[in-house]
């Protein structure tokens, strides 16, 4: 995929280095260290990784709603050129659902059960687009149609809870795109849904990029998901970007360890079914400060004494080569 | 099309099953009704004396009887039946109105915020009330005693704190729902997280909590009244006349009857009330 804007050269969104800690009461956890990645226009991304692996936080970092106790430590988040990291609050609160839009998880839980669900869209239009109610609303039905849920006009109508789990994701996407956002951060957008839920709401997303030109992040944990609608993906492990590359290239020959482990960890129909492998060992406590070895060197089964000696950078795993990954080892030997 | 219900519609249907909360509803609104209408529309007169009619039992002219200074007594029931009613509501909105304003802010913000605003709460529920009660009377010149205003501003400055308390901990709670975070992701300020998406989810609550504060309200204030400290004219300000006039030779039993049953009817009904909104904003609360 392109990397940049064909009209600017520059990508829509570029993180450089960041990091995010949460201070929690006896000591401070860094859950996102020095991650760099850049998006481009009309392109999706996947964000994989284990739970705790920093994904969502890089998420909430981007548009600066960490929990209170979180705090971006360090890095820059260039929307088009403009670092969200030090803009003032009410600016940001205006590329929150106007430039950049979030969805997440728990679509039972993500909509206000005393609102009607038009009402509920249409502050969307009120705040962003400076919409009256009625043309909000309007536009709120429109979007809602278009995402697919038949009758949108009564639907719109009704309260939350009168929906189904996967009408209620198609309603906060709906949601989401209202205010015309260049970037949908989608956090685990199908876990909650059955699969043939989430296959229709990855194909409705897929739609939005080819008809919007929409970028997506999409934070997920499932390799599945990712092989369905990712151009590139980025894979995180213990707050650290592990290893990025396109999609198609990552998942057919890993070039990490962990990535690799991960692949093994999902039940293929393709193969004769042996015992499901799980990835031994725990993921490193994230609150003792910089590593003085490979953060995945305990549980890898790769590792050799260098691994211990110190943190391996990002780097390409041949000359020239746009994928990048955090280990010392051939990519021959890792994927082989 | 069929008719979308919302979560008021259905906790308005399950209030209108309730027989013994509507009866309550209706009860409390005829009292209230007839407290306001009847005086104005029959030209009571709760204050003309009159020594020759003094202490005149029910009937004879004065369908309640008179007092000891001859006032005709049915009067005097209804308009103090005006100012017991009116603390009622006024102090259970001004309390309300404060109390979930408070409440809101500190559990939206929480932290050291919510803190220092708990420790105020907690302050004041340390000194007595009637300490309190009895220094803003003082406050006030002698002229400004017996009227409303102080004892409504005592009132207030009681049971605001509850509100404050279950709305602070509803919005502790509410703050952490995801529906909050979506708001919030989708550019939403605090203010109108608050106003928008944490009050429409505590209202039902505090509508629930204001309504049975409203007979606490009454009870407080023909207490108040009872020490001497309350308004000119209320249920409260009756019944300690009539317990001061009462005696075993002459009883006048229905200058202690009539306030006390008047009493008694709104405050069971207004409780009933609020029970059957209860069950009916949060069916699971019941047992």
């Amino acid at each position: 995929m392109t990397e940049g804007d064909p009209r600017t050269g520059e990508p829509l969104l570029s993180v450089e280095a960041l990091s995010t800690e949460y201070a929690l009461e006896d000591r401070v956890v860094r859950a996102v260290t020095d991650v760099s990645f850049s998006i481009a226009r009309g392109e999706v991304v996947g964000l994989v990784g284990e739970s705790g692996s920093g994904k969502s936080a890089t998420g909430l970092s981007i548009l600066r709603l960490l929990p209170p106790e979180g705090r971006i430590v360090q890095g820059r988040v260039l929307l088009a050129g403009r670092d969200l990291a030090a803009i003032a609050e009410p600016e940001m609160r205006r590329v929150r659902g106007g430039r950049v839009a979030m969805i997440f998880q728990d679509p039972m839980t993500s909509l206000n059960p005393y609102l009607r669900v038009e009402e509920q869209l249409a502050e969307v239009g009120v705040l962003h687009l400076g919409l009256t109610r009625r043309e909000a609303i309007a536009r709120a039905v429109a979007l809602l149609d278009r995402v697919g849920i038949p009758d949108a006009r009564s639907r719109a109508r009704g309260f939350p809870h009168e929906l189904s789990g996967g009408m209620r994701q198609r309603a906060m996407i709906a949601m989401a795109l209202l205010g015309n956002p260049e970037l949908l951060i989608a956090d685990e957008p199908t876990t909650a849904l059955d699969v043939t839920i989430q296959a229709q709401i990855l194909e409705l997303l897929r739609e939005l990029v080819k008809e919007r030109g929409l970028s997506v992040i999409l934070v997920t944990h499932d390799l599945g998901v990712v092989a369905e609608v990712a151009d590139r993906v980025l894979v995180m492990y213990a707050g650290r970007i592990v290893e990025t590359g396109s999609a198609r290239e990552v998942l057919a020959a890993p070039h990490h360890p962990y990535t690799l482990a991960l692949l093994r960890s999902v039940p293929r129909l393709d193969r004769r079914a042996t015992r499901l492998e799980s990835i031994q060992g725990m993921p490193p406590r994230l609150d003792q400060g910089p590593f003085s070895e490979c953060t995945f060197a305990p549980r890898c089964r790769l590792v050799q004494g260098e691994c211990h000696a110190k943190e391996p950078s990002l780097s390409p795993a041949h000359v020239g080569s746009t994928r990048l990954r955090r280990c010392i080892r051939s990519p021959d030997e890792v994927s082989g | 099309m069929t008719a979308s219900t919302g979560p008021w519609a259905d906790a308005y249907r399950r209030l209108a099953r309730n027989r013994l909360a509507l009866g309550g509803g209706g009860v409390v609104a005829a009292v209230t009704v007839l407290c306001f209408l009847l005086p104005p529309l029959l030209g009571l007169d709760p204050a003309t004396t009159n020594p020759s009619l003094a202490h005149l039992p029910p009937g004879s002219g004065h369908l309640l009887g008179t007092d000891g200074l001859g006032r005709d007594y049915i009067s005097r029931v209804l308009v103090g039946g005006q100012t017991s009613l009116l603390i009622g509501f006024a102090a259970t909105i001004a309390s309300v109105a404060v109390g979930v304003l408070y409440g809101a802010v500190s559990g939206y913000y929480g932290g050291r915020i919510d803190e220092v605003m708990m420790r105020f709460v907690d302050f004041h529920y340390g000194v007595p009330y009637m300490f309190l009660v009895i220094l803003i009377m003082l406050l006030f010149s002698e002229t400004a005693r017996g009227n409303p205003l102080p004892v409504f501003l005592a009132l207030g400055l009681v049971e605001w704190l509850t509100m404050a308390r279950v709305v602070r901990g509803q919005v502790l709670t509410l703050r952490e729902r995801e529906f909050v975070l979506a708001a919030r992701l989708l550019g939403a300020g605090d203010l109108h997280v608050i106003f928008r998406h944490i009050l429409p989810n505590v209202a039902g609550i505090v509508t629930v909590y204001g309504t049975l504060t409203v007979p606490a309200v009454i009870i407080l204030e023909s207490f108040l009244s009872f020490l001497g400290l309350g308004v000119k004219l209320s249920w409260g300000q009756l019944v300690a006349e009539a317990v001061g006039v009462v005696n075993p030779i002459r009883s006048y039993w229905w200058l202690l009857l009539w306030p006390s049953v008047l009493l008694a009817i709104t405050l069971l009904s207004l409780n009933f009330f609020g029970d059957g909104l209860r069950d009916a904003v949060d069916p699971k609360a019941r047992r």
